[in-house]
């Protein structure tokens, strides 16, 4: 069963409950969230505990979000480049971005990799 | 957000470098961006055109304080290879022994000998090019991820004509 999401945004600082689909278009204006898994409903709070991923390595540890307005995220950029066509089709620019989010309470860590093209999580119980 | 470009070197050491490239046309000369109707690789046991030396160059942290877990493959072979057509790579997820060093009388169409894994043509599980030599390195400053050698090669039953076009993916992780 995927996480139940509740953020609350800029626009919206009432929390609510959302797709985990339309967390993309929400990235940068996301204030708090909450997730709540798991048949136990285990929650964990984001403004608790919460780390950046890249690259499946865990880079940095917030204790406390007091005080920022934006959720931070890794980000994982794709450019492709054409083979073998003599028609110049350079697409230099990041075609797609995905965000990584990590979130982890004192036994669950929970993974969440978010893009335009959908999203998937993953959880672990903590060694 | 971090800004990438793609950087190819051709000739004899220390080579000409050439930057933003528009695509990774293979064939019969050591050159960048080529016409590949112009210099066609001749089929026949063993063949293969010239290898291409490519690097990620950083041009732009774009608030980014680390780049790295920088990814290489085929995604889309635009109707899949010919027959006896391939592409080989110096890329691989390990082992991966440390970066290339550009050679010194140049490129080869000879039969690579630092492109002899098979380039991969779905997203690689890890990192399979290193920075400062190593997979698991980081750029935290504008600077150049390790070489990423192709080659593309063909047999004597390769068909003459154009090959189907095919597209590159590289990926890289910032935070």
């Amino acid at each position: 069963m995927s996480p139940e999401i509740i953020i609350c945004t800029i626009d919206q600082p009432n929390p609510s409950v959302v797709p985990f689909s339309e967390l993309y278009g929400q990235k940068e204006k996301i204030t708090q969230m909450v997730f709540l898994w798991d048949y136990n409903s285990y929650l964990v709070n984001l403004p608790e505990k919460y780390f950046i991923v890249n690259g499946g390595r865990k880079l940095f540890f917030g204790d406390n979000i007091e005080g920022e307005i934006r959720i931070l995220y890794a980000r994982r950029n794709r450019m492709s480049v054409s083979v073998n066509q003599d028609v110049v089709e350079q697409e230099s620019n990041s075609q797609t971005t995905s965000y990584l989010l990590g979130v982890e309470s004192s036994d669950k860590q929970l993974l969440l990799i978010i893009s335009e093209d959908g999203g998937a999580w993953a959880w672990k119980n903590k060694k | 957000m971090a800004t990438f470009e793609l950087d190819e070197r051709n000739g004899a050491s220390p080579g000409t470098p050439h930057t933003d490239v528009a695509n990774v046309n293979f064939g019969s000369i050591d050159a960048a961006e080529l016409v590949p109707s112009s210099y066609p690789i001749t089929a026949g046991a063993d063949a293969h055109s010239f290898e291409k030396w490519l690097r990620l160059h950083l041009t732009a942290l774009g608030g980014a304080t680390v780049v790295d877990n920088i990814k290489v493959w085929l995604s889309n072979l635009g109707g899949g290879y010919k027959a006896g057509e391939g592409v080989s790579t110096n890329a691989r997820t390990s082992s991966y022994g440390g970066a290339a060093t550009y050679p010194v009388a140049g490129p080869v169409n000879t039969n690579s000998p630092i492109a002899t894994q098979v380039m991969p043509t779905s997203e690689p599980i890890g990192p399979n090019i290193g920075i400062g030599g190593l997979l698991s390195g980081s750029l935290t400053a504008v600077g150049y991820t390790d070489y990423i050698v192709l080659q593309l090669d063909v047999s004597a039953s390769t068909p003459s004509g154009a090959l189907n076009q095919k597209t590159i993916t590289f990926q890289w992780d910032e935070a």
